[in-house]
């Protein structure tokens, strides 16, 4: 697929950030000359569209899916682009520390981008 | 380079008993290339599983059984992003002192993953073991604590002495927090971005009321996003989905026809079991629900406990998702059914001091008269 996906860091915090403040922007943009259908469901679940990994390399497993079966297709236009909003998505029962993330959409993935995450008040 | 890992986690983060100690594991293949793992080999805790009690020794685990037929075939090949689970049990020594025991999965075996370079090892959990309602927070208690400990004892005794009379005599109100690491892998996803290793804790409240002869269970959840008032069609959808269904038939000739179990979604500031955030679109996750569908009662469903039950999850085939005649853990459209309420009734019974079921299950639809013999 002729997709490009990147992940941007929206919250307004700098550095150290609670689990349910982080928040990220995902965009896809089709690069190819024809156009794309998208699942939206895929690409805005948290489950199924960030992965997640801690200082070690870990992966660090996500809260179950949506159920299958639902698709929210779209069809994005040649140089279009999509955004998606994702919220409060490292599981909020991960540790304090750095965590890296990046988006993911069928074989696509996004650079990495890293979050640190603050202890709990 | 090492594409095989593994993680390791509690079955429950509660206090256990030391014979009661569970684990799993599971193991991922990380890499693009199929990794060889011998699975039926992993299932033997004494040979993957090292233990440490609280002051830092070794604890050595029963020795294994002598190699089967399985254990003498070939490692078979773990496909990439795939990842088996493997569930250890009982491994510690049910006389073992309580106290905080470190646990890890390690292997240098080149079938279980590992090398001599390079071992497959896990990080080290901390698993706290109670030990006959006595749980010692360190292992040098001072010589007040140890002055004390018998009448620490007898109190305790006492304590489960009078829980244990107003149950015979159907007058206990009991209170159980449950909180359960549960994991599930989903393979043969359709499309493949469901495949993979998922993790959440299950917590809630049980409470027995034997006077009411009622169970009552609350999922409490802090909203992020959005205001309760705003909310109340989730109350409506998990509610509906889940209460006074079924009934826990707990044999003890209190409730003659057992304890209709209901659920509450309780929205707290605080406390709670769960955040849910709301989605910009429709649910998406656990704890993302959306106000455009109802498939929150699905999402509860995981708060209780249960798994998915479509595609294939821990090498179970269920088939596709959204089933006409699917429960609701495979169409978030249909009700549950009494198995989604292993959780609860384990509780349930657990603190009725029960651990036996009638025939069948003691989880009935509450239509279904529970026959005591």
């Amino acid at each position: 697929m002729p997709l490009l996906l990147e992940l941007v860091l929206t919250g307004t915090a700098t550095g150290p950030t609670r689990v349910e403040d982080v928040a990220a922007e995902g965009v896809l943009v089709n690069t190819g000359s024809e156009p794309v259908e998208v699942d939206l469901v895929e690409l805005s679940s948290p489950s199924l569209a960030l992965e997640v990994v801690d200082e070690s390399g870990r992966l660090v497993p996500m809260p179950p899916p949506p159920t299958p079966g639902r698709p929210d297709i779209v069809a994005v236009r040649p140089g279009g682009r999509r955004t998606v909003p994702f919220r409060a998505f490292i599981p909020l029962t991960a540790p304090p520390g750095r965590y890296h993330v990046r988006l993911r959409y069928r074989e696509e993935r996004s650079r990495w981008v890293d979050v640190e995450v603050a202890k709990p008040i | 380079m090492a594409t095989l890992r593994v993680t390791l986690g509690p079955v429950t983060r509660e206090r256990v008993a030391p014979g009661d100690v569970a684990i799993e594991a599971t193991v991922v293949n990380e890499g693009d290339q199929p990794e060889p793992f011998h699975e039926h080999q992993a299932r033997h805790g004494s040979l993957v599983l090292q233990v440490e009690d609280p002051s830092g020794r070794r604890v050595l685990l029963p020795p294994p059984p002598p190699p089967d037929e399985r254990d003498r075939i070939r490692p078979s090949l773990l496909a990439p992003r795939a990842s088996v689970t493997l569930r250890y049990a009982g491994f510690l020594d049910a006389r073992s002192d309580g106290g905080a025991y470190r646990v890890r999965w390690f292997s240098h075996h080149e079938a279980l993953g590992g090398s001599l370079e390079l071992p497959l090892a896990s990080d080290w959990i901390v698993i706290e073991i109670a030990h006959g309602g006595i749980t010692r927070a360190d292992s040098k208690p001072s010589w007040g604590a140890i002055l004390l400990r018998p009448f620490d004892a007898m109190v305790v005794a006492v304590k489960l002495l009078y829980r244990r009379i107003l149950v015979l005599l159907c007058r206990a109100v009991l209170d159980q927090e449950v909180d359960r690491y549960i994991t599930e892998t989903i393979t043969n996803g359709t499309p493949s971005s469901w495949n993979g290793t998922y993790a959440w804790n299950a917590r809630f409240l049980v409470r027995v009321d034997q006077p009411q002869q009622r169970v009552f269970v609350t999922i409490r959840v802090r909203l992020s996003g959005i205001a309760p008032s705003s909310a109340t069609a989730w109350v409506t959808t998990v509610e509906g989905a889940w209460t006074n269904r079924f009934k826990d038939c707990a044999v003890l000739g209190c409730a003659s026809n057992g304890y209709p179990i209901l659920l509450d979604l309780q929205y707290v500031t605080s406390g709670e079991h769960q955040v849910v955030s709301l989605s910009p679109t429709r649910t998406l996750n656990m704890t993302n629900w959306g106000l455009t569908d109802t498939d929150q009662g699905h999402e509860a469903g995981h708060m209780l406990g249960n798994k998915e039950e479509y595609f294939t999850v821990d090498g179970v085939d269920y088939g596709p998702g959204r089933q006409p005649g699917g429960n609701i853990m495979n169409n978030p459209a249909n009700p549950p059914i009494a198995a989604h309420y292993w959780l609860i009734q384990a509780t349930a019974d657990a603190l009725l001091g029960i651990n036996y079921s009638l025939s069948g299950g003691s989880t009935r639809s509450v239509n279904v008269p529970c026959r005591y013999f």
